[in-house]
């Protein structure tokens, strides 16, 4: 057998044909898997995580002012960068090179558990999970604007078109939930960028892609029943639907009619099962106190972060999160955004951390608490950071908030197999390059899909020619990253 | 190492390959084979001439002979209708047409049949759709900002005109890619709205985007959809270094991306005939209303305003000194959450964000005055200000576009009574202490500048060169706010729509009540001066700009105009704004470059255009071949490969799988042909027949071939699991917009109106905030255009409409030429739920139950009618154990209602009908069944 492309992937290339017998035979001996659900396949090593929460913080947190204390920065506030750190090259989306100048963090750092790890007065709740977080202060990404920067964390480039990681987790490992899709994507906030793209199929069957959860209205598009259709209804025409659909592929036995059946028969699951699941009447009063339920709404005039509501938004889409991994669902993507902070920094800190510290933090809690943080990885991480010099762009007179900076930023990462209590990489006096341990996003995409037992070479799917992979050209797993077996 | 590209043919067709020869394995030459010219082979012999239509079937038949296979049975009348009908204009047959054609007997029935569906003009937009998705075609620029292209679709209308007139591919292929250098372009300007093609890559206007790399990224972005729907290959490969697998090299790449680095974006009006003929009929009928409103007014103006304005300037006496009261703002606010600071003088400093576009700040403040005639806004220098300011710009500039101003009676502060409404006073007169020439101060009085999203206003008043000092603004209002107790303003002042960061740093607004026209700080504006004149010395633009003053301030030529408006609401719209997004050639062509890594800072050699090494050279009419050489080579008739991308690609949409499976790759990584000399034998067709598609549609869809059953045949599953010998026709769904279409044709209320602009639709709530939008929301359609064919539908590349992405439709930021099919379980709620969905079998439901009201509740009746819903639907008549369920559905449905009458009436209460009730069990029964159908596996598959 010379074929370098190994067996498993024969099979899902399979499935994306067109008539395939392949599909047939998955779905009847997947038995009581749906359409789009597929039986978890061999992996390539002991996976250590079963699940991922991804939390977004879109348009780039401020490591400066949460994660990484420059004492130095302090000490030199004000003054220009030092000539030799800025390449010719470096562009900024809006920063004037000339005549930036540094600017400290107004947040006050501390140390914290029993690692000791610092991080900022602004997340008191996250400083009490610090021994379970993995800090990485050397992130590194390719892209200073906003659009190609999710691309490129979402989905591993900066082209359009390619599958998110939430698609090839699902489509390298399938999901164990049989009546919730296995990628689930929540948003809160102000507006997102790049949209749907970021958490898109690309090129993989449309079943891997994420299925968006709303704040208001029904859950998930097109989940109920029209206002005029009673249940007895629903249920008379669901029935009659299956019998038809049955009684035709009793003669004419397709996959695809046989995919459509499962179909409808999950949909109708979902009808049934998600209204259970989005209603919290049976999560006791201390645990949504946990996650921030009914707390304190500050003044959000002219947040950028989004409105009264987004406080509660968090609060739920966290514990929907946990929720879900209960139930099987590979994947979910918490959003927040927005964390573009151009423009009066210190109010939207405050706000931005507010509203995520201690709905994330509840949720490490909860997931350690219930015994699952160990197979549920938790990611938290923004497109780029935010650089350590003022935003001085044309026309402003005083200055505010931060650029992009994709050169170093910070981003951590929690359970499911990772070595939490610890920091990853350094950055230089300032902030400014990273000096210890780089990882680029396609790093960090090689090691979550090693913690889930992936490798990140093989898991590939042919594309106008090519094998494509989630790490497109690069990636190393990260060793440091990862907890002693 | 790549894989043998060969492996899977190899596999199963084992066999077959020991007794017939295959061109691609066979072949001694080292080229690979879709770059050898296409060879047209005699059809072979095969042993059953009698199943032969056509040569076609002769290539697929001594195959399928050579491994023993029979062809499968042809598929029943009533589903190659059907198929016909979804593949050729993707609608469903009307019933009538499916009566007529199983009752034709003449021999040729079929191929009349074919003749009057290729004739349909939804011809051209079902195959219309298909080249949508290769040029990768939305009404968006995507990326972050994705603003608009209310143009775009006039590019789709010329797709869809051109595939029903048949337009030969050659010609579809210059005039999309060159139509800009044809030599009769002047002559022809309309030829250019094709080079629409080149303006539907992406865009990226996000603030702080890189605009020079955006703009190498669409010339790559051209270079690479060109190379995927004419030529089949994957050229942006070798974008960052040499082709890994192809002989591809990185020069080669930027050769080609030559011939696209030089296009000058524009837009031109464009009308359609149909509207430029519907216009010069109805300003016609337009006329009869409007010209005796106008003839009114001129009569004002003619003969009473004359005399009446020597009465008023009588009147006037010496105009006066306006007196202004500064306003002290009571609250100032700006939309995108600037700071402001009052100073005591009433000034207003604005600090914090500058924001790259529009800015609107909105102060209110009150005045004791008992009338308000004008305000006053002064700019104000400010040290703390670029330039000394006004404005907020580095060299301190400024655009103001529009001032707003709303007043209503200021309220004693203890009065407990509501504050009446703002009313909105219009503004009638503009003058300023400086203007710039481009920029002057009656811009602000233009009403409706703002145009369709994506645009920018580009009116309104600057003062440059007298920035760094202090200059105002003066404008009155049409009709003075007059109050008793003094009034409450409200201002907006819209400013920066036209470029960056040009909104005003400090400012101040004053009031006064003195009547216009007057003087003020000395400064007499242009009706003043005129006054200034005998009336008898005055030259005829002054005595018309001061009867043009005096007529708009009087009230009975404020009737008379206001009726002028009335009318123009009704006018026809001019086909004037009708315009196309165009490239064209700039005069001098910018130089390429060999970019190392695909990075526009790393420019290396220059290079010149040319094609691909691997193929012929491109001969050119001058030193170097420009666009229109590269686009007549590719249809020179010899070029290896365009002709066998084009026609590989209609066989896949008319097959479901393509002779060459990887319609979008036809390199080496790409899947070989399953029958080469058939592929080879169309092209050759399609060329020698003048590039005519209906040509190659009509030959394909006439052969056996195509009409095979598509009935899976579990004998082949093992040796042929593709279906690659095409041994049976294939059985698919159709695509997201056609899963529509059908639910709205057979619901009755689908509006077949072929072209025009996009429509956009309604979407679910919190969906529109996935998009980062600028500007206004767009304004969602409702009446019958909502009920257009998805075709049509508005699409947002960060935010499309959901049903559509959800049933595969390409994501538009790259070439598509093969789309996914999947059947995710939120398919089957939208198809249950979605109230579009819905709607159509509530409509359907009714016209199931109108139809057969008399014979309803008659066993037979019963049966005729479930037998109607099944032809309306599906094209054909129930099975006999399909009708039994049916009826078991049906009893068991009406039973439920009559037992539940109320679970009828909510069902139907969307309906109209008057006699619901005496019938709602009835009526909730055929929506049920109605919406039953709807959503069978069948009802979106083409079989």
């Amino acid at each position: 057998m010379n074929s370098p492309i190994p067996p498993r992937m024969h099979r899902r290339q399979a499935l994306s044909g067109i008539g395939t017998i392949a599909l047939a035979s998955l779905l009847q001996d997947d038995g009581l898997l749906a359409a789009h659900a597929h039986r978890p396949q061999q992996p390539d090593f002991p996976p250590r995580a079963k699940a991922c929460i991804f939390i977004s913080l879109c348009g780039g947190a401020s490591q400066i002012d949460m994660f990484d204390p420059k004492p130095q920065l302090t000490k030199l506030h004000g003054s220009p960068l030092p000539e030799s750190m800025i390449d010719e090259k470096m562009r900024f989306a809006f920063l004037e090179k000339k005549s930036a100048t540094l600017m400290a963090t107004k947040r006050k750092f501390a140390k914290h558990g029993q690692c000791g790890m610092e991080i900022s007065e602004l997340l008191p709740h996250l400083a009490g999970c610090v021994d379970d977080i993995c800090l990485v202060r050397s992130m590194q990404t390719d892209s200073f604007n906003h659009h190609p920067g999710e691309l490129l964390l979402n989905t591993g480039s900066t082209e359009f078109g390619r599958p998110s990681t939430g698609a090839w987790l699902n489509y390298g490992l399938g999901s164990t939930a049989s009546d919730l899709p296995g990628y689930v994507v929540f948003t809160a906030g102000a507006y997102s960028f790049a949209g749907a793209q970021n958490w898109s199929n690309g090129f993989l069957p449309a079943n891997y892609q994420g299925v968006m959860f709303r704040n208001g209205g029904e859950p998930v598009l097109d989940l109920n029943s029209p206002p005029a259709v009673t249940p007895p209804v629903q249920q008379n025409t669901r029935a009659a639907i299956n019998a038809l659909n049955r009684q035709r592929l009793q003669a004419t036995p397709t996959p695809e009619l046989t995919a459509t059946i499962k179909s409808y028969e999950l949909a109708f699951r979902m009808q049934s099962r998600i209204p259970e699941l989005v209603d919290l009447s049976d999560e006791s009063q201390a645990t949504l106190d946990a996650y921030g339920f009914g707390r304190d709404i500050p003044n959000t005039k002219n947040w950028i972060g989004g409105g009264p509501d987004t406080f509660e938004h968090l609060s739920r889409n966290c514990l929907m999160a946990r929720r879900l991994v209960e139930r099987g669902v590979r994947f979910v993507h918490v959003a927040h955004s927005n964390w573009d902070l151009h423009q009066k920094l210190d109010d939207n800190m405050d706000l931005n951390c507010y509203a995520v510290d201690q709905p994330i933090a509840a949720l490490l809690k909860d997931l350690k608490q219930r015994g699952m943080l160990d197979e549920t990885l938790v990611v938290c991480a923004s497109e780029f950071g935010r650089t350590p010099l003022g935003e001085n762009r044309r026309g402003t007179t005083n200055i505010t908030g931060r650029d992009h900076h994709p050169l170093a930023y910070s981003i951590w990462l929690a359970g499911g197999g990772v070595r939490g209590g610890q920091v990853v990489g350094q950055t230089d006096e300032f902030g400014w390059n990273v000096v210890k341990d780089h990882v680029h996003v396609h790093d960090l995409h090689a090691t979550i899909l090693h913690l889930f037992g992936l490798d990140h070479e093989r898991l590939t799917f042919r594309f106008r020619g090519r094998d494509m992979k989630l790490t497109d050209i690069g990636g190393t797993v990260v060793d440091k990253m990862l907890r002693n077996v | 190492m790549p894989p043998r590209s060969t492996r899977r043919l190899i596999l199963h067709s084992f066999l077959w390959l020991t007794v017939c020869s295959l061109a691609v394995a066979e072949n001694e030459s080292d080229q690979h084979w879709s770059f050898q010219p296409v060879y047209r082979e005699q059809p072979p012999v095969v042993n059953n001439p009698n199943w032969v239509r056509n040569e076609i079937d002769q290539f697929i038949l001594s195959r399928l002979e050579c491994q023993d296979l029979q062809p499968a049975p042809p598929a029943r009348r009533e589903t190659l209708l059907r198929r016909l009908h979804l593949d050729l204009l993707g609608l469903p047959p009307h019933r009538q047409e499916l009566e007529s054609f199983l009752a034709d007997e003449r021999p040729n029935a079929y191929e009349l049949a074919v003749d009057r569906i290729l004739s349909s003009p939804h011809y051209g937009e079902r195959w219309g759709r298909h080249w949508l998705d290769q040029v990768r075609y939305a009404d968006s620029n995507g990326f972050d900002s994705d603003h608009g292209r209310p143009h775009a679709w006039r590019y789709r209308h010329w797709v869809v005109d051109r595939l029903n007139e048949d337009m030969p591919f050659d010609q579809f292929t210059i005039e999309q890619i060159a139509a800009d250098l044809l030599p009769d372009a002047a002559q022809h300007p309309e030829k250019v709205i094709a080079t629409g093609y080149h303006r539907c890559s992406l865009h990226n206007t996000e603030g702080g985007a890189d605009a020079e790399e955006d703009v190498y990224r669409r010339a790559m972005d051209r270079t690479n959809a060109t190379a995927t729907v004419w030529l089949g290959l994957t050229m942006q490969c070798a974008q960052c270094h040499d082709h890994k697998y192809e002989d591809i090299s990185r020069l080669d790449y930027y050769r080609f991306y030559a011939f696209f680095n030089s296009l000058e974006e524009d837009e031109m009006v464009a009308p359609l005939p149909i509207q430029i003929e519907r216009f010069t009929k109805e300003s016609a009928e337009f006329e009869k209303i409007y010209r005796p409103l106008a003839d009114r007014r001129q009569q004002f103006e003619d003969e009473l305003a004359p005399r009446m304005m020597k009465q008023w300037e009588s009147s006037l006496q010496r105009p006066a000194e306006a007196e202004w009261t500064i306003l002290q703002p009571q609250e100032v606010d700006g939309s995108n959450g600037e700071d402001f600071t009052v100073s005591e003088d009433g000034s207003v400093f604005v600090d914090g964000f500058l924001p790259n576009g529009e800015t609107v700040y909105t102060m209110t403040a009150e005045t004791r005055a008992s009338l308000v005639t004008a305000v006053r806004l002064e700019v104000l220098p400010d040290a703390r200000l670029a330039a000394n300011g006004p404005g907020r710009d580095p060299e301190g500039l400024f655009i103001l576009n529009d001032v707003h101003v709303f007043a209503q009676p200021r309220q004693p502060s203890d009065s407990a009574a509501e504050a009446p409404e703002y009313q909105a006073y219009p503004l009638s007169y503009a003058f300023a202490s400086a203007s710039s020439p481009k920029h002057p101060v009656e811009n602000v009085l233009i009403p409706n500048k703002r145009r369709p999203r994506g645009y920018h206003s580009n009116q309104g008043w600057a003062i440059q060169p007298q920035t760094g000092t202090r200059q105002f603004a003066v404008f009155e209002l049409a009709a003075p706010v007059a109050s008793a107790n003094g009034v409450r303003l409200k201002i907006h002042l819209t400013q920066g729509n036209e470029e960056q960061f040009r909104s005003i740093g400090r400012f101040r607004l004053a009031v006064t009540s003195t009547a216009p026209p007057f003087v003020t700080e000395g400064l007499r504006n242009n009706v003043v001066n005129i006054l200034g004149f005998a009336p008898e010395s005055r030259t005829p633009a002054q005595q018309s700009q001061l009867l043009d003053y005096f007529c708009k301030q009087h009230p009975v030529w404020r009737t008379l105009d206001s009726a002028v408006q009335g009318s123009l609401r009704s006018a026809p719209p001019s086909p004037f704004g009708t315009k196309a997004r165009i490239a064209y050639e700039k005069e001098q062509p910018v130089p390429a470059h060999d970019l190392s890594g695909g990075d526009f800072q790393s420019p290396g050699e220059r290079v010149q255009r040319a094609g691909p090494a691997i193929l012929p050279a491109i001969p050119a009419r001058g030193e170097t071949p420009d666009r229109l050489d590269l686009a007549r080579w590719l249809v020179d008739g010899r070029h290896p490969l365009t002709a066998r991308v084009a026609v590989n690609r209609s066989w896949q949409h008319l097959f479901g799988r393509g002779i060459v499976h990887t319609s979008d790759d036809f390199g080496l990584r790409g899947e070989p042909p399953t029958h080469p000399e058939l592929l080879d034998w169309l092209a050759d067709e399609y060329v020698r027949c003048g590039w005519s598609t209906k040509h190659l549609h009509r030959l394909i869809v006439t052969s056996s071939t195509y009409r095979q059953s598509s009935d899976p045949r579990p004998e082949l599953e093992e040796i042929d699991p593709y279906n690659e010998l095409v041994a049976r026709q294939s059985r698919h769904r159709v695509e997201a917009e056609i899963v529509r279409d059908l639910a709205l044709a057979v619901g009755d209320v689908l509006n077949r109106k072929i072209g025009g602009p996009s429509v956009v639709l309604a979407q679910p709530s919190g969906q529109e905030d996935l998009a980062f939008v600028h500007g206004d929301p767009l304004e969602p359609t409702d009446g019958p255009d909502a009920l257009r064919r998805g075709i049509y539908i508005w699409y947002q590349r960060t935010n499309p409409y959901p049903m559509l992405k959800l049933f595969n439709a390409p994501s538009t930021y790259l070439s598509c030429t093969r789309r996914q099919r999947s059947s995710p379980p939120t398919q089957s709620l939208t198809r249950l739920n979605h109230p579009v969905f819905f709607g159509c079998a509530l409509g359907l439901g009714e016209r199931m139950y109108r139809e057969a009201a008399a014979e309803i509740r008659t066993d037979q009746g019963i049966v005729n009618q479930l037998t109607n819903l099944y032809r309306i639907c599906l094209t054909r008549s129930p099975t006999a154990p399909e009708l039994a369920t049916l009826n078991d559905i049906y009893r068991t449905n009406i039973a439920f209602f009559d037992e539940h009458p109320q679970d009828a009436r909510q069902l139907v209460e969307g309906l109209t009908m008057t006699d619901h009730d005496a019938n709602a069990a009835e009526l909730a029964t055929w929506v049920t069944l109605a919406r039953t159908v709807l959503n069978l596996e069948e009802f979106i598959v083409r079989e």
